[in-house]
């Protein structure tokens, strides 16, 4: 059987020496534009709260230290996330019933103890990694999280036809930078388990910079006028997974939500 | 085309091959007991020189997996019989409703039948197939017989969850979330997917060393095609774990290491239900025809379910333009784009549903001493007239049928009508105060 070798570009990263860093950015071959062809991850704790956030105990005691809160700084430019007054109180709201302690499909709950789709940009630095595809004008992303996913409108300015989970994606080159304008939620998920949230009017757009050849420097600036008093951005690096065979590997989260959704209708197996 | 003096002694080919390879494992290449037919189109190239199949392909059918028994020898029908066919066929009813002549004046019997429901949800634009059935090999297009064991497997899986019809011989009864198929439960469709229902399609997304397939409805299938080794063990999960070649203009994927958890069965699947599929080794051949058109091949070796390989082949369509008409008869037409396929944030059937399951189990073990005079099984006979004195106004009426709900939208009972009577009520044993403490008003 033939292993496929490509001529050009991007498969060489995987036969590069592993564990080295630097490097110039990688260019497709189709039209030298910077090849994010590849899986990434974020090794961040902004997915516990995009604000400076302490270490702190498991909220359920029973998982002792497995299940802390790790520490970290924030991501948000200025450190805080600029809320309305209103909205500040909403966000102490959510933050309260992010995890209900109580089974059973919890929609005040945070999204993602529900399984539910991650949203954009969360879906960036969740603790899991994710893979771009990159070929001419086409774009997807999946993530490892539930294989969430986004075809991503090359060079085009389609309209959301309807509110979604995920968003609607165009993108566009602005020089290096891979530019994605993402509207058209649906105002159903979160930014962080620390219930930082946003409503419908959610704008996001997201900047992907390639630094070196392993590195993103990932930012998104996220707009909603119903919460916030004005525009504000994150940033993080992302990092190139290069172990040898490195996958997606399955975490469809839907099943391991069933006995907390649905355990209390379980009935004795038949004999 | 194949004949059958062909293909026999191809199929006691197969019987020594499993025998021969019985100790060998998973993950050994396939022997090429029914021979794929090849193409002679040659798709364009991707920049990196591999063949370009990317799109949105749809293989939206109404061919069955088997061929039924009644056409037995008959491989193909003639463009008579497909027109004829069609035309029998529902049309892409929208929902029965109030405004429609057919669902007002129908009889009870007829409302049974009528597309009331999957009529809207089954699209019927299906892709171009003349074939009576998706099974190639065996050539009588019927599976071939399974092992003693999973006969057994399959026989256990029914008696556990017994039907409510006693000629029926599917596993219905619900007692636990994993008594639900994959698909039911959102976490996948069984790999490989045949037919769908609706949502058909899927994207194949290329880039260098790797191919992509987000199938509309709950799949994302990864394939390297870097010659890396199976994960193994049960790794793959619930798709299973995929490496893909190029054998031409030929994309094959092997599929294994698929969990031992789950069994058959469920929208899209391609092995009878009950059927467990960790011991699948699934060969897919995607072999380009024209530009938007792929032969998707797929080969089952299982020597733990069947005596011998199995293989099965759908046409894909690319690029397909979808017609849409609403009620009113307004027609769009759009080139075929994937949207997001929420399953598991939407699904709240499944704890709805085995409430009921459950709440069904308690009834038949320990039945409610409530006598019959005050349960709805007492609305029998009564006039559409002793109905709205009891009731009120039905919120919704369907010709013969008047439903009732609460004011928040759950449904309570319904009752339908004949010559002026309540011929059939359903739930019959729901209490009479239940309704008339929660109907809408």
């Amino acid at each position: 059987m033939a292993v496929v070798m490509v001529a050009l570009g991007a498969v060489a990263t995987f036969q590069a020496p592993a564990y080295s860093q630097g490097g110039a950015i990688p260019r497709t071959s189709w039209d030298r534009k910077p090849d994010l062809n590849g899986i990434w991850q974020a090794f961040s704790t902004a997915n516990w709260d995009l604000e400076d956030h302490e270490g702190g105990p498991s909220p359920v005691f029973v998982t002792g230290a497995w299940g802390a809160t790790l520490p970290g700084l924030s991501v948000v430019e200025g450190g805080k996330i600029p809320y309305k007054p209103e909205a500040l109180a909403k966000r102490e709201e959510n933050r309260r019933n992010a995890l209900p302690g109580k089974p059973g499909r919890n929609l005040s709950a945070d999204p993602e103890l529900n399984c539910f789709l991650p949203g954009v940009p969360r879906a960036t630095y969740l603790p899991h990694p994710f893979q771009i595809f990159q070929s001419p004008n086409r774009l997807w992303m999946v993530y490892q999280f539930s294989y969430a996913r986004r075809e991503i409108f090359m060079n085009g300015k389609s309209e959301a036809p309807i509110d979604s989970w995920m968003g609607w994606s165009n993108a566009r080159w602005d020089g290096d930078t891979l530019v994605i304008d993402v509207r058209g939620f649906n105002g159903q998920t979160w930014f962080d388990r620390a219930g930082n949230y946003h409503t419908d009017a959610l704008h996001v757009v997201e900047r992907y910079r390639m630094i070196d050849r392993d590195h993103i420097l990932y930012e998104a600036t996220i707009e909603d006028p119903n919460v916030f008093t004005r525009p504000w951005t994150i940033s993080l690096p992302l990092y190139r997974r290069i172990e040898k065979n490195v996958q997606l590997l399955q975490f469809r989260c839907q099943e391991y939500v069933e006995e907390f959704f649905y355990g209390e209708f379980v009935s004795p197996p038949r004999q | 085309m194949r004949s059958r003096t062909v293909i026999v002694p191809i199929a006691i080919g197969v019987v020594v091959w499993l025998a021969a390879h019985a100790s060998a494992g998973q993950g050994q290449s396939e022997a090429p007991a029914f021979r794929i037919p090849t193409s002679t189109y040659t798709p364009p190239k991707t920049p990196w020189g591999d063949p370009d199949l990317q799109g949105v392909w749809d293989n939206h059918t109404v061919v069955p997996m088997q061929r039924p028994v009644n056409l037995a020898g008959k491989r193909t029908f003639t463009d008579a019989e497909l027109a004829a066919r069609e035309k029998a066929r529902a049309s892409n009813d929208p929902l029965c409703n109030q405004n429609d002549d057919r669902c007002a004046n129908a009889t009870v019997a007829a409302l049974d039948v009528l597309p009331t429901y999957n009529g809207f949800w089954t699209p019927q634009d299906f892709v171009y197939d003349n074939r009576t059935a998706l099974i190639e090999d065996p050539a009588d297009g019927r599976l071939p017989p399974m092992t003693p064991e999973a006969v057994a497997i399959q026989r256990e899986h029914v008696r556990l969850h017994p039907p409510t019809d006693p000629n029926s011989t599917e596993a219905v009864e619900i007692r636990h979330w994993t008594d639900y198929d994959l698909a039911e439960r959102c976490i996948a469709a069984q790999v490989p997917t045949s037919t769908m229902g609706y949502n058909s399609a899927q994207y194949l997304m290329q880039s260098p060393g790797w191919v992509m397939l987000a199938h509309e409805r709950l799949n994302t299938r990864i394939i390297p095609l870097d010659g890396r080794p199976h994960l193994g063990g049960t790794m793959g999960g619930w798709m299973g774990d995929s490496r893909g070649r190029w054998e031409g203009n030929t994309l094959v994927v092997e599929t294994t290491s698929y969990t031992n958890k789950q069994s058959g069965g469920s929208v899209g699947a391609s092995v009878p239900e009950g059927i467990p599929f960790g011991n699948f080794h699934v060969v897919e051949r995607f072999v380009p025809m024209a530009r938007n058109r792929i032969h998707y091949y797929v080969t089952i070796t299982d020597a733990k379910t069947w005596t011998r390989p199995w293989t099965f082949m759908q046409p894909w369509e690319k690029d397909r333009v979808l017609r849409y008409e609403d009620n009113l008869g307004a027609v769009t037409t759009e080139p075929y784009q994937m949207y997001e396929y929420a399953c598991h944030e939407g699904n709240n059937t499944m704890g709805n549903s085995m409430r009921g399951a459950q709440l069904a189990l308690r009834q038949q073990q320990a039945p409610p001493s409530v006598p019959e005079s005050e349960t709805t099984k007492s609305l029998m006979g009564k006039t559409e007239a002793e109905i709205r004195a009891l009731f009120g106004a039905p919120v919704e009426v369907t010709g013969p049928r008047w439903q009732y709900s609460t004011s928040n939208g759950i449904l309570l009972f319904y009752a339908f009508f004949e010559k002026g009577q309540v011929v059939r009520v359903r739930p019959e044993d729901l209490r009479l105060t239940e309704i008339v403490s929660n109907a809408s008003r």
